[in-house]
């Protein structure tokens, strides 16, 4: 299914689930669940806690959906961001941060066959955006999305001071977003 | 550093650092309920999720096992039957709101009791959230706070501190039965973190009232309120 249909179709389901039709519920879960799950476990490297956030996600669905607009976000991004948030809230939540992975050496992975739920021309725009940046800083960038660490976690992982790893994230943030307008 | 951000770019980069995750458990509870009470914030931070969302495309898929769905749908056939379904809670935060609406001092305390659920829900976050806000209708300070108590602080974030020239806001948490204790004097866009008042330790933490006065350049100087209260509210479970 393309991009554009898969929009569609969600956003009809999600536009269902606000009026509490808990077969569309089950229809959106059925469209993203894999995915979802996909993104929580990248953040918590742990299958049963990764399930437990994924079912708390589809709950939040349930009570949030009457939120969703479809003119501010695309139905995949708005599912992605619940699930990062609260897949990130379980992280910091932990009495003990594992240590996290070296950011380089994880994080940087070549963009992957195009998955439907997103548009490879965004995907493609912000590659390209991504690449016009320092590619240590890139790489912080890339890190704190995929694993939802905080800034004294990937300053640690990197051996930089905090106050350096927040300039280098806020310097990209702010040369993503200007060059995402371009 | 030459590139400090400009005033008016400190709340988007704050929406950015939400969105990316790169803050602390408590810093995430302030931007979530500032995201519900701050629509131009809310805005910032879903324009930063459509930026940053491309790049989850790279995450490869993950099928869940079969229980997951069965447990989700447990929890939403029990609250929808048990409840009298969603309308069940409308009603009651429109009543909420009414009631507040119609008394002096805007008291925004949310009961969370989720009813009973046959799945093992997931473990609360220990965190208490916030939000102050003016009187309906009335210009004022917008405060989102949060109690973190996974680090042992108390954090806030003025959305706005509209009051009039020459004055400061002051910020107070009054613990119930106790006399008010300062905060300190809150200005927009700043972000603070205290080292959990004392008074905010105890299990009565939950019905502390927030409040903000209008006090002279600089804050009160008895160490008690001595202006108008010009925005209040409390803790919710998070």
């Amino acid at each position: 299914m393309t991009a554009d249909l898969e929009r569609a179709a969600l956003t009809r389901a999600l536009s269902r689930v606000a009026a509490r039709d808990a077969v569309a519920l089950r229809e959106v879960y059925r469209r993203t669940s894999a995915k979802l799950l996909g993104v929580v476990l990248r953040i918590l490297h742990d299958r049963q806690e990764a399930e437990d956030v994924l079912q708390e996600v589809y709950i939040t669905v349930w009570n949030k959906a009457d939120r969703f607009d479809a003119e501010r976000a695309s139905p995949i991004t708005w599912l992605v961001s619940i699930a990062r948030n609260r897949a990130i809230d379980r992280l910091r939540a932990r009495r003990s941060t594992a240590p996290i992975e070296a950011a380089a050496a994880v994080a940087d992975p070549a963009p992957s066959a195009q998955m439907a739920l997103e548009a490879a021309s965004d995907r493609a725009r912000l590659e390209s955006c991504l690449d016009q940046l320092e590619p240590q800083h890139a790489s912080a960038v890339r890190t704190a999305f995929f694993q939802g660490v905080t800034y004294e976690a990937l300053a640690h992982s990197l051996s930089v001071p905090v106050g350096t790893m927040k300039t280098w994230i806020r310097r990209s943030l702010i040369s993503l977003r200007g060059c995402l307008q371009s | 550093m030459t590139d400090i951000p400009a005033p008016q770019d400190e709340d988007d980069i704050a929406a950015a650092e939400h969105v990316l995750g790169v803050n602390s458990l408590g810093e995430r509870a302030v931007a979530e309920v500032r995201r519900d009470h701050d629509r131009a914030f809310d805005d910032a931070v879903m324009a930063w999720e459509t930026r940053l969302a491309p790049l989850a495309g790279d995450i490869a898929p993950v099928e869940p096992s079969a229980a997951v769905w069965p447990r989700v749908e447990a929890r939403i056939v029990t609250r929808t039957s048990l409840l009298g379904g969603v309308n069940f809670w409308r009603g009651a935060t429109a009543a909420s709101l009414a009631l507040a609406a119609a008394s002096l001092a805007v008291i925004l305390i949310v009961p969370d009791a989720p009813p009973p659920t046959p799945a093992r829900p997931a473990a609360p976050l220990p965190i208490l959230t916030g939000f102050i806000k003016p009187k309906p209708g009335e210009a004022g300070p917008l405060v989102a706070a949060a109690l973190d108590r996974t680090r042992g602080e108390l954090i806030f974030t003025a959305a706005s501190v509209e009051i009039e020239t020459g004055k400061s806001a002051e910020l107070w948490v009054i613990p119930a039965g106790q006399k008010p204790q300062s905060l300190g004097v809150i200005e927009a866009g700043q972000e603070r973190r205290l080292p959990l008042p004392a008074a905010l330790t105890g299990p009565g933490q939950g019905t502390s009232i927030l409040a903000i006065t209008v006090e002279q350049m600089g804050g009160s100087p008895t160490g008690d309120p001595m202006g108008p209260v010009v925005a209040t509210g409390g803790f919710m479970a998070s």
